[in-house]
C-alpha cells in the first residue's frame, strides 16, 4: 500500500512543471551567486573556489534552509491532494491503510522536495565552464563533497521541514496556515539561531540546531582559504548527533500526524449547506423562458471591452495563484536581507538614500523577476488550452489581438505590481532605519521606468516565443537559451551596439548630484527603440497566434495572411516606419555622428601602438616644467574646452631634434608647436612626431600650445566619458594633456591578452634596484615631467563653482559665465583634476591654510567631521614629517560614477559614495570618512613632496605611508581599541587580497601595484612596527627620509633608501622583524586554545591561558612552510567590553618571546577578565586572525 | 437561411483522412451529425465553427463565407465543443459574464439580465458563485450550453454533449437543447443513434471522413422497410452467421447475442421480421459494404 502511494504520487508530481520550476530557480539563483561578484545568496563565500567542498556545503545548508517555502508548496499538494480533488470521497471510503497512504504521501513529497535542491549542486558542478569563472578560483570536481552535503543538510533538513508542513497540512487542510507556518519556521529560526550562536557552550549550539548550520560555522571556522578548497564535514561527531536528534524528531512529528490524522472529513457547515442544496438534486427542466434581448456589438469599443475584461481576468488569475507568491515571496525573501545590509563598508553602513536601495532591489529581486516572466508568459499564452476552454473562447467573436494583448498587459502589469512591491518594502527599509527622505521620483524612474521598460520588452519577446514555438516548455527553454545567447554571444563577436544586443540600452547610474541627466536622452531613445520593436513583436505574435485547433505550419502561415487586412497592415506600417526611422536616427546618432570603440578594438589599438611606437620609449625627450591653462566647462551641454600653454625643458645634455605626443583617447586634440614640421601622425594610434626647425639645445626650454576639445554629440551607444557632466565634472589633465613621448601605460596590461596578441610577457613593474639611475628617471605617476608650476583660468555656469588646484586669484562673473583663476604656490607632480558642480562650501581654517568642503546640497552629513580629520591630519603631519606646503586643502565631492577619493595637489575629490552619506551614528562602527580623509591628506605628503620612482616598491612610499598617517591621526582620534577592530579589517582583505592574485604575491618592499599588499599589509605592517620600535622611532626615519627625497629631481628614490632609515631607528633585536615585515612574506598562525580564571582571596583574579604560535614563510605562489622561531609576541588579558565598545580595556599586556608552538601563561590582574591571548591586537599577521583570544572561563 | 458545405476534405499529417470530399446542406432546425469515434465528425464540427482549417473545400452560412470571413461567423455562432474545461477558480456568473462580453454583450445591465436569465434556464443559478471547474459532469455540460447560447446564435454546434453523463442528465440536456429556436441551425454530432432518433429532423451519417447518408431520420428507416432480421443465436455460432449473413449489429438480450441482419427477401432460418429502426440505419450505413437499393 505504502509503495503503491508512493510511486502513483511521485510519478505523478514528477509531472508537475513546479518541480523543474523551483529546480531552475535554485539552480539560476547559485549559479549567479558563484559566477557574478553582484549577485550574493546568504554571505559571500570570501577567497576560495567557486566550487569548493565548503561553497557545496555552504550552500546546501543555507538554500535547504530558504528551499523551506519551496518544500511547503510540496508537502502541502501531498497532504491536500486529495481533498483539493475530491478525490476523497471515493479514496477514503476504500479500506486502506492508514499508514501506507500517510508515509507514502509523505515520503513521496520529501523526495520530490529534495529534486529541486539538487539544482544547487548542477550550479556549482557546471559553473566552472562559463567564461564568467576566473581560472584560478576553480578546483577539481569532486564527488565526495555533494553527497555528504546531501546526507548532512539537504536529505534531514528537507525531512525535518516536511514532517512540521505534512504535519499542519493534514491537521489544519488550508493552504495559508501551511504557508503561514513555514514563514514563522523561518523567521523563528533566524531569532533562534541569533540566540544559539551566541550560546557560551559550543557544544550545545551544535547539538540544537535544527538545520545544521551552526554546527558547519563552528567547525569550520579555524578553516583556511586552503582548508576550505580541500576538506569537507562527513556524517560523524556533533555533526552525526545533531543529524540523528533532528531526524528523530522529525519523525515523532509525522507519527504525531499519524496518530491525530483520521480520515473522516473535516466537516464544516458551509461545506453542508452547499451539499443540500446541490442543483442537482432539483428538476433541471425549467418552464421555458424567453431569454431577454440584448444588443450584441462589433466594434472597436467592444474589442476595448473584450480587451479590458481578459486582462483583468489574467491580472488577477495570476497574482492569486499559488506559485506566483511561493516565487514572488522566496524574491522578497532574498530581496529583504539584500537591501537591509546594502553598502557595508568597513562596518559602516550608509544612509540608505534611495539609490542604494534601488540598486539592491536590482541585485537580489531581478532574478526572481525575469523567473516570473519566463514562466508566466508561458502560463498565460497556454491559459485557454491548459483549462482545454480553448475551443469555445477561440470561437467567440474578438478581433486576434485581444488574446495576446492584454495577455501582454497583464504580464507587464504584473512586473510592475512585483516592482510597486519592492518600492514599498524599499520604503518600510529606509524608515525602519530612520531614513525619512523617500525619493519616489527617484524609485520611480529607476524602477517603473526603466526597469519597467527593459521588463515590457522581455515580457513581448518571452510571449512571441511562446507563441511561436508552441509548446509552453519548449518556450521556456527557448526564451532561457536566448536570454543566455544575448547575454554572452555578442561579447564573442564583438558587438556592442546597443541597437543589436537584445533591449540594450545605454548603461546608466543615478548620482544624486548628476541624476540621470547624462543618461535621459539616450535611454529614452533607445528605450523608444526597443518598444517599438516589441510592438513589432506583438503584431507579429498577433499574426501567428493560434486560434483553433490541429492547425499545421501551413495552417497558421495562411491565417496569418487572412489577418494581415488593410488594418494590420497599416499598423504594421506605422511601428516599422517609426521603428525604423529611430534605428536609422540611433545609428547616425551612435555611429555616425559619435564613434564607440569595442573591447576588441581597443586592445587592438593598444597593441598596434606598442607594436609601432615601443621603439620609441626612452628616446630623449624635454619634460613639461609649466603649464598654463584656460579651461571652459559647459555642464548642461556636457562640453568641455582646454587651451592650455605648455613649457617644455630639455633636461638632457645633448640637444633634442623632435618630440614625440600619445594622445588621449576621448579628447580632440591639436598641438601648436612653434617652427617644427609634423613628420608622423597617426590619429587612430594616437601618435605624432613633430621635427624641431632648429634642435633644442640642452638646458634650453621652448612653448607650444594644446586645443582639447570634448564636445558632446547627440546620442551615443554608451554615453562616455561620464566625468563630464550637468552637476559633477571632474576631469583629470592626463585625460585630455598629449604625453611626451611614448608611455607604457598605453601597453596592453594584462599578459593573458597579450599573450593572445602575441606580445611577450611584460614585467607589471621594473624590478627593484638599488643606486639606480636611468631605470629611475621617472616617478611612478609622471613619465614626462618632474615638477611643475601650475595656472589655470577656468570657467562654468554662473550656478556652478568650478575649481583647479592651488590659491584662488581671482573670481568674476562676464558674459553669464563665472570665472576662476587659480595658481599654485609650489611646483607639483603633473597630476591634477578640474572640478565644476553647484555646491555648498563649508570652510574653516588651520592656521593660515584654508580648509573647504565642496559638496552637494543634502550631503551634510559628514562635512563637519571631514574638516575635524583634515585639520588633525595637519596637525599630525607637519609636527611629525614636513611642513604643509599649500595654502589650502579642499575636499570636493563627485558623483558615484566612479567610488574613490584621490589626492591631488592640495584638493582631493571624494566621491559621493564613499563617505558623503555614510551613517556615522552606530558608535562601534569604524569611521571609514575620518579614515579616508586622513589617508588623502597624507598624501600631501606621501605622493605629492616624496614620490618612488617607477620601480617595484613605489606604492610603498605614497599609499603604505598614507595608510600609516591616518592610522596615526585616527588612533588620536579613536584610541587604540578603534585600530584592532580596525586592523581585523586590513588582515581580512589583506588575506582575502592574496587568494585573488593573479600574478604573483611579492614582500611589502617590492609591491607592484598591489592595493592588497600596499593599503591593507602596509596599514598591519606599518602599525605593527610602530608597536615594536615606537612612535617616535618610526616617525623619525619618515621624517629623514621625507627631508631626504621630498621635491627630488630625477633620479627618484626607492623604498630601499627608506629601510636604510629604518635600520638607523631599530634596535638589533627587533631586526629579524625588518626582514619579516618588508622583505619577506611571513604569516602566523597563533590561537589561544584554553583559558580560565580563578577569584583571588585578595580581591585579585589569577588567569591561566594556553596559547599555541607558528610562523609560516610564503613563497609567491602562496605556498606556506613553517619555519622555526623566536619572536616577540604580545600575551594580554582584557575586560569585558563597554556596551558600545566592540574591546575591552586590557588589564594585562606583554610583549614576551615565544620560542615554541605550546605555550601556558599565568598571570594575575585586578579586575574581573574577559578573555585573553595571544597577539591580542592582530599586529602579526595571522592565517585565522579571530582566534587569537578566548573568553575566560572560571575554573 | 442554411449551412452549405461544398467538397470538403482533410487529411492530417500523420495521415488520417478525416474529411473525404464531404457535401452537404443543413436546413434550420436540430441536425444530428452521427458517426462512430474517430468518424470526422469532430473535424467537419470544428471547420464549421472556424477553428480549423480544411485543405481544400467551402463552408457557406447563408451568404457568408465561413472559412474566410470567420469574425463574423462567431458573431452568429454559439459552440460547445466535446470536451472542455474552464478557467481554473472561476465562478460560473463570472465566465459567463467574461464569455458574453467576448461575444459582444458589452452593456452591462443587459449583461446580467441575460447571465441570470441563462443561468436560471440551465438551472445553474443556484451554484452562480461557485467555481465551474468544480461542477460535476453534467453541470459542466449545461454551463458549456449556457454559454452557447450567449447572443442568440443563428448557428449552434454541440459536439457529443451527452458523454460521460448519466441518464438523467443526458435527458436534462436534451430538454434544454430541444427549446433552442426552430429558425436556428443546431448541428449536434454524437456516436449515439438514440440521441438522433429524440431531436433531430435531418440528420448525416459519415464515417472515416466519408459522408454516407443524409437526409431525414425517416427516410433512412423507410429505405431499410422490410429488409431487417433479427435472430437470437449462439455466441459459438457468431462467425457462421457473419459469414453467412449480413450482419450488421449484434447485442446482448439475456447474455445471448441477438442479431440484426439486411436482406432484401426472407433468409428463412429462424430469422424474423423487425421494423427497421435508426440504429439499423446507423450500423448498415457504417459496415458500408452493404447495399441498398
Amino acid at each position: 500500500m505504502f509503495w503503491e502511494f508512493f510511486t502513483f504520487d511521485f510519478k505523478n508530481r514528477f509531472k508537475q512543471p513546479m518541480v523543474y520550476i523551483f529546480f531552475f530557480i535554485n539552480f539560476a539563483l547559485i549559479l549567479s551567486a558563484v559566477l557574478l561578484d553582484d549577485v550574493v545568496v546568504g554571505r559571500g563565500m570570501g577567497n576560495v573556489d567557486i566550487n569548493s567542498p565548503y561553497s557545496i556545503m555552504q550552500y546546501a545548508a543555507l538554500m535547504s534552509l530558504i528551499a523551506v517555502i519551496m518544500t511547503t508548496a510540496f508537502m502541502n499538494t501531498s497532504a491536500l491532494r486529495d481533498y483539493k480533488n475530491k478525490y476523497d470521497q471515493i479514496l477514503f471510503t476504500t479500506p486502506l491503510r492508514k499508514f501506507g497512504y500517510l508515509f507514502g504521501r509523505f515520503s513521496s513529497g520529501v523526495l520530490i522536495s529534495v529534486i529541486p535542491l539538487l539544482g544547487v549542486f548542477l550550479a556549482i558542478m557546471i559553473a566552472p565552464i562559463f567564461p564568467a569563472a576566473a581560472d584560478d578560483k576553480v578546483g577539481a570536481l569532486q564527488l565526495a563533497p555533494y553527497i555528504n552535503s546531501f546526507f548532512i543538510f539537504i536529505l534531514p533538513n528537507t525531512l525535518l521541514v516536511g514532517a512540521i508542513i505534512f504535519a499542519l497540512a493534514a491537521l489544519f487542510r488550508n493552504t495559508i496556515i501551511s504557508f503561514l507556518g513555514a514563514l514563522l519556521l523561518l523567521v523563528g529560526y533566524v531569532i533562534a539561531g541569533n540566540m544559539l550562536s551566541n550560546l557560551e557552550n559550543e557544544q550545545l549550539a551544535m547539538i540544537f540546531d535544527p538545520f545544521g548550520i551552526n554546527p558547519l560555522n563552528l567547525l569550520t571556522k579555524y578553516w583556511t582559504a586552503d582548508d576550505k578548497n580541500t576538506m569537507w564535514l562527513t556524517l560523524s561527531g556533533p555533526i552525526l548527533w545533531n543529524r540523528l536528534l533532528w531526524i528523530g524528531i522529525a519523525f515523532l512529528i509525522f507519527a504525531f500526524t499519524y496518530f491525530r490524522f483520521s480520515f473522516t472529513r473535516r466537516k464544516s457547515r458551509k461545506k453542508q449547506k452547499v451539499a443540500s442544496t446541490s442543483p442537482t438534486m432539483k428538476q433541471s427542466f425549467q418552464p421555458l423562458k424567453a431569454l431577454p434581448k440584448v444588443h450584441l456589438k462589433d466594434n472597436i469599443s467592444t474589442y476595448f471591452a473584450q480587451f479590458r475584461n481578459q486582462v483583468k481576468l489574467e491580472f488577477f488569475g495570476t497574482i492569486r495563484s499559488a506559485a506566483f507568491i511561493v516565487i514572488l515571496v522566496f524574491g522578497i525573501l532574498n530581496m529583504l536581507s539584500g537591501i537591509s545590509e546594502a553598502d557595508s563598508w568597513y562596518g559602516t553602513g550608509n544612509y540608505p538614500v534611495t539609490y542604494v536601495m534601488t540598486s539592491a532591489i536590482r541585485g537580489s529581486l531581478y532574478l526572481f523577476l525575469i523567473i516570473i516572466i519566463t514562466y508566466y508568459s508561458g502560463v498565460l499564452v497556454w491559459k485557454e488550452r491548459n483549462a482545454k476552454m480553448n475551443e469555445f473562447f477561440d470561437a467567440s467573436p474578438f478581433p486576434a489581438w485581444v488574446p495576446l494583448l492584454s495577455k501582454f498587459v497583464a504580464l507587464v502589469g504584473i512586473t510592475a505590481i512585483v516592482l510597486l512591491v519592492s518600492v514599498l518594502l524599499g520604503i518600510i527599509v529606509q524608515a525602519a532605519k530612520g531614513y525619512t527622505n523617500f525619493e519616489l521620483g527617484v524609485y520611480f524612474k529607476e524602477l517603473l521606468l526603466i526597469d519597467l521598460a527593459f521588463f515590457t520588452i522581455l515580457i513581448a519577446l518571452a510571449m512571441l516565443i511562446q507563441v511561436l514555438v508552441n509548446n509552453m516548455y519548449l518556450g521556456f527553454f527557448a526564451f532561457i537559451v536566448f536570454i543566455l545567447l544575448n547575454t554572452f554571444i555578442w561579447n564573442t563577436l564583438d558587438v556592442e551596439s546597443n541597437l543589436l544586443v537584445f533591449s540594450g540600452t545605454p548603461e546608466h547610474i543615478y548620482s544624486d548630484m548628476s541624476q540621470l541627466m547624462p543618461f535621459v536622452k539616450g535611454l529614452a531613445w533607445y528605450n523608444v527603440y526597443w518598444l517599438l520593436f516589441s510592438a513589432l513583436l506583438l503584431v507579429g505574435g498577433v499574426l501567428m497566434w493560434v486560434r483553433g485547433k490541429a492547425l499545421s505550419i501551413g495552417d497558421r502561415f495562411r491565417i496569418a495572411k487572412q489577418r494581415f487586412n488593410t488594418r494590420t497592415a497599416l499598423v504594421t506600417a506605422i511601428l516599422g516606419v517609426l521603428w525604423l526611422g529611430t534605428a536609422g536616427f540611433l545609428y547616425y546618432n551612435a555611429e555616425v555622428l559619435n564613434e564607440y570603440q569595442t573591447r576588441e578594438a581597443s586592445e587592438r589599438q593598444s597593441v598596434d601602438y606598442e607594436k609601432n611606437y615601443k621603439q620609441y620609449e626612452g628616446v630623449a625627450q624635454p619634460r613639461v616644467i609649466a603649464v598654463d591653462y584656460d579651461i571652459q566647462i559647459f555642464p548642461v551641454e556636457r562640453n568641455f574646452i582646454a587651451n592650455t600653454e605648455v613649457w617644455i625643458k630639455n633636461k638632457h645634455d645633448h640637444p633634442i631634434d623632435s618630440i614625440h605626443f600619445s594622445l588621449p583617447n576621448s579628447f580632440d586634440i591639436a598641438i601648436d608647436l612653434p617652427n617644427s614640421k609634423l613628420v608622423h601622425e597617426n590619429r587612430d594610434l594616437n601618435y605624432l612626431i613633430y621635427e624641431l626647425g632648429a634642435p633644442l639645445a640642452a638646458g634650453d626650454s621652448m612653448q607650444y600650445s594644446v586645443l582639447s576639445e570634448y564636445i558632446t554629440k547627440g546620442i551615443e551607444n554608451e554615453v562616455s566619458f561620464q566625468r563630464i557632466n550637468q552637476n559633477g565634472t571632474f576631469v583629470s589633465m592626463n585625460s585630455f594633456m598629449p604625453i611626451i613621448g611614448y608611455t607604457a601605460q598605453g601597453e596592453l596590461g594584462s599578459n593573458d591578452t597579450r599573450k593572445e596578441y602575441g606580445l611577450p610577457k611584460r614585467d607589471r613593474m621594473q624590478k627593484l634596484e638599488t643606486n639606480c639611475t636611468a631605470a629611475c628617471r621617472n616617478n611612478y605617476i609622471s613619465s614626462d615631467a618632474d615638477w611643475v608650476k601650475v595656472k589655470s583660468r577656468i570657467s562654468t555656469t554662473t550656478d556652478q563653482i568650478a575649481i583647479a588646484p592651488g590659491t584662488l586669484k581671482k573670481e568674476w562673473e562676464e558674459n553669464g559665465r563665472r570665472y576662476f583663476e587659480y595658481e599654485l604656490d609650489q611646483p607639483v607632480i603633473n597630476f591634477y583634476s578640474f572640478m565644476s558642480a553647484d555646491y555648498e562650501v563649508q570652510r574653516t581654517k588651520w592656521g593660515d591654510v584654508d580648509l573647504e568642503v565642496y559638496y552637494h546640497k543634502g550631503h551634510e552629513y559628514n562635512v563637519d567631521k571631514m574638516l575635524k580629520s583634515m585639520e588633525n591630519s595637519l596637525s599630525y603631519f607637519s609636527e611629525n614629517f614636513l611642513p604643509y606646503p599649500h595654502q589650502q586643502a579642499r575636499i570636493i565631492e563627485f558623483p558615484r560614477f566612479a567610488s574613490f577619493a584621490q589626492a591631488f595637489p592640495g584638493t582631493m575629490p571624494y566621491s559621493e559614495s564613499i563617505g558623503f552619506i555614510a551613517n556615522l551614528k552606530e558608535k562601534d562602527a569604524i569611521d571609514g570618512v575620518y579614515y579616508v580623509v586622513a589617508h588623502e591628506m597624507a598624501h600631501q605628503w606621501w605622493a605629492h613632496q616624496v614620490i618612488g620612482a617607477e620601480m617595484q616598491g613605489a606604492t610603498l612610499l605614497s599609499e603604505t605611508f598614507a595608510q600609516y598617517s591616518a592610522l596615526m591621526v585616527m588612533e588620536k582620534e579613536y584610541g587604540k581599541n578603534k585600530m584592532r577592530q580596525f586592523l581585523e579589517y586590513e588582515m581580512d582583505r589583506y588575506l582575502r587580497g592574496r587568494g585573488g592574485e593573479r600574478e604573483e604575491e611579492v614582500p611589502l618592499l617590492e609591491v607592484e601595484n598591489q592595493a592588497y599588499i600596499h593599503y591593507r599589509k602596509g596599514s598591519v605592517v606599518m602599525y605593527a612596527l610602530r608597536e615594536y620600535i615606537g612612535e617616535d622611532s618610526l616617525n623619525t626615519a619618515l621624517r629623514r627620509f621625507a627631508e631626504k627625497v621630498a621635491y627630488q629631481e630625477p633620479p627618484y628614490t626607492t623604498s630601499l633608501v627608506f629601510m636604510e632609515e629604518l635600520e638607523k631607528v631599530t634596535p638589533d633585536s627587533l631586526s629579524y622583524l625588518l626582514d619579516d615585515l618588508f622583505r619577506d612574506i611571513i604569516l602566523y598562525s597563533n590561537r589561544t586554545t584554553k583559558a580560565t580564571y580563578k577569584a583571588l582571596d585578595n580581591g585579585q583574579y589569577e588567569v591561566t591561558f594556553q596559547v599555541e604560535a607558528e610562523k609560516f614563510r610564503a613563497d609567491s605562489t602562496g605556498r606556506e612552510s613553517a619555519i622555526p622561531f623566536n619572536d616577540f609576541i604580545d600575551i594580554g588579558v582584557y575586560q569585558k567590553a563597554e556596551a558600545d565598545e566592540k574591546f575591552g580595556k586590557p588589564l594585562y599586556l606583554e610583549r614576551k618571546r615565544i620560542k615554541q608552538k605550546e605555550n601556558t601563561f599565568t598571570v594575575v590582574v585586578d579586575e574581573l577578565p574577559y578573555e585573553a591571548g595571544i597577539d591580542p591586537r592582530y599586529l602579526l599577521i595571522d592565517r585565522v586572525p579571530d582566534d587569537n583570544m578566548k573568553k575566560v572561563t572560571e575554573e | 437561411m442554411q449551412l452549405q458545405i461544398q467538397n470538403l476534405s482533410k487529411t492530417y499529417a500523420n495521415g488520417v483522412k478525416a474529411l473525404n470530399d464531404v457535401t452537404l446542406s443543413i436546413p434550420t432546425g436540430m441536425f444530428g451529425l452521427l458517426g462512430p469515434n474517430g468518424a470526422g465528425k469532430s473535424t467537419l464540427m470544428r471547420t464549421i465553427a472556424s477553428l480549423q482549417e480544411p485543405d481544400s473545400g467551402s463552408v457557406h452560412l447563408g451568404d457568408l463565407d465561413v472559412l474566410k470571413e470567420k469574425h463574423e461567423v462567431r458573431k452568429v455562432l454559439g459552440y460547445l465543443p466535446q470536451e472542455f474545461g474552464v478557467y481554473p477558480k472561476v465562478s460560473a456568473q463570472d465566465l459567463l459574464s467574461h464569455m458574453a462580453v467576448l461575444k459582444g454583450v458589452t452593456n452591462k445591465s443587459e449583461r446580467k439580465d441575460l447571465i441570470a436569465a441563462l443561468l436560471e434556464r440551465v438551472n445553474l443559478y443556484e451554484v452562480r458563485k461557485k467555481a465551474v471547474s468544480g461542477f460535476s459532469g453534467g453541470m459542466r455540460q449545461r454551463f458549456g450550453i449556457a454559454q452557447a447560447l450567449i447572443g442568440e446564435p443563428k448557428l449552434i454546434i454541440v459536439d457529443e454533449p451527452t458523454a460521460g453523463l448519466d441518464p438523467g442528465e443526458r435527458n436534462r440536456f436534451y430538454n434544454l437543447l430541444s427549446e433552442i429556436g426552430e429558425n436556428v441551425i443546431v448541428i449536434l454530432s454524437t456516436h449515439i443513434v438514440q440521441d438522433v432518433r429524440e431531436l433531430c429532423s435531418n440528420m448525416a451519417i459519415i464515417n472515416h471522413g466519408d459522408l454516407l447518408y443524409s437526409g431525414k431520420p425517416s427516410d433512412a428507416i423507410q429505405q431499410l422497410e422490410n429488409m431487417i432480421w433479427e435472430k437470437a443465436i449462439e455466441k459459438s455460432e457468431m462467425e457462421q452467421y457473419e459469414a453467412q449473413y449480413q450482419v450488421i449489429s449484434s447485442k446482448l438480450v439475456s447474455g445471448r447475442p441477438v442479431i440484426h441482419i439486411v436482406s432484401a427477401s426472407d433468409p428463412g432460418n429462424g430469422f424474423r421480421a423487425v421494423e427497421a429502426d435508426l440504429e439499423d440505419v446507423f450500423f448498415t450505413q457504417v459496415m458500408g459494404e452493404v447495399n441498398i437499393e
